[in-house]
C-alpha cells in the first residue's frame, strides 16, 4: 500500500490571477493607474510558500512594509495563521491594513519547537518534523 | 590575438546568460510640499541588494533579492516569485537630483525625493 500526501487544494482566488497578470506583464512599463492602486491596497492575503526538507516545513510569507511586533503566528489543529497589521505615516495620518493568511500544515510537527524568524519583510517559519516522520537509513546487515 | 577573442567570447557569454527578467514592484506615491514619498515594496531585498540610478528624467530602481531558497529545500507549493525587481519611474517633474534620500526597512523601500527650487511653490508678499 502507499500512502500519497494530501495535496492542498489549489484554487485559485482573485490575488493569484492579479500576479499571473503581473508575471506576464511585469516587464512592460504602464505607470501608475487608479486601477492598480485600488486593486493592490486590498491585498490582505499574503502569498505564502511552503518547503520542507528532511528535518523541517518551512513557510515563508511575504510581508513588505510590517513591523515585526505587528505580527502573529499561531497554530491551531494543523493550521498555520499569521495576522496583523501594516502601519503606514501618510501625509493624512497612520494608516493600518490588516492581514490574515492559513496554511495547512503537514502532519508530524512538533508543535512546541516551531520557529519564526523575520527579515527583510519576509517572515520565515520553521515547523521542525517529529523523528518518526523523517526519512531514515537502515543499515542491512 | 587568440587571447583576446577568447576574452571578447566569454564577456558575450555572460552578458546573454545575464537575467532579463524583472518583476515590477508595487509601489505608493505621496505628493508633499516640497517633495514626492515614494515607497516600493521589495520583499527579501536588504540594503546591499537595492541599485538606483537616475538618467535624465528615468528613475530606474532594481532590487535583487538577497534572501534566497536553500536548494536543499523541496518545493511543496509555491505562491511567491522569485525573479529579482525592476522599476522604472519617468518623473514628468523637475526634481534635484542631488537630493534623493533612500532608506530600506523590511522589505520596503522609501525615497525622498525634492523638488527642484524652480517647481516649488512660493509665496508672494503683497506689498
Amino acid at each position: 500500500m502507499k500512502l500519497i500526501r494530501y495535496e492542498l487544494p489549489q484554487i485559485a482566488r482573485f490575488n493569484d490571477i492579479d500576479r499571473w497578470f503581473d508575471q506576464a506583464l511585469g516587464n512592460f512599463n504602464f505607470g501608475p493607474s487608479l486601477y492598480d492602486q485600488g486593486r493592490r491596497l486590498n491585498r490582505l492575503t499574503p502569498a505564502a510558500d511552503l518547503y520542507e526538507d528532511d528535518n523541517n516545513f518551512y513557510a515563508r510569507i511575504e510581508l513588505p512594509g510590517v513591523k515585526k511586533k505587528e505580527i502573529d503566528v499561531k497554530l491551531e489543529n494543523a493550521v498555520l495563521t499569521i495576522s496583523g497589521n501594516r502601519k503606514s505615516t501618510e501625509n493624512e495620518g497612520e494608516q493600518s491594513l490588516s492581514f490574515n493568511r492559513s496554511l495547512s500544515i503537514p502532519d508530524g510537527i512538533q508543535g512546541d519547537k516551531i520557529k519564526a524568524t523575520y527579515e527583510d519583510g519576509i517572515l520565515t517559519v520553521t515547523l521542525p518534523k517529529v523523528e518518526i516522520s523523517k526519512p531514515k537509513l537502515i543499515e542491512v546487515r | 590575438m587568440t587571447t583576446a577573442l577568447q576574452k571578447d567570447k566569454s564577456g558575450t557569454v555572460a552578458e546573454s546568460t545575464r537575467q532579463v527578467n524583472y518583476i515590477r514592484p508595487y509601489y505608493e506615491v505621496d505628493e508633499g510640499e516640497d517633495s514626492y514619498d515614494i515607497r516600493i515594496f521589495l520583499p527579501g531585498v536588504n540594503k546591499g541588494g537595492v541599485d538606483l540610478s537616475l538618467e535624465g528624467d528615468t528613475l530606474e530602481i532594481t532590487g535583487t533579492r538577497t534572501q534566497k531558497t536553500p536548494e536543499t529545500w523541496k518545493t511543496i507549493r509555491r505562491e511567491q516569485q522569485f525573479e529579482d525587481f525592476q522599476l522604472q519611474l519617468q518623473l514628468n517633474v523637475k526634481i534635484d537630483g542631488g537630493k534623493i534620500t533612500a532608506k530600506i526597512e523590511d522589505g520596503v523601500l522609501g525615497l525622498i525625493l525634492s523638488k527642484a527650487e524652480e517647481i516649488k511653490p512660493k509665496s508672494i508678499t503683497v506689498n
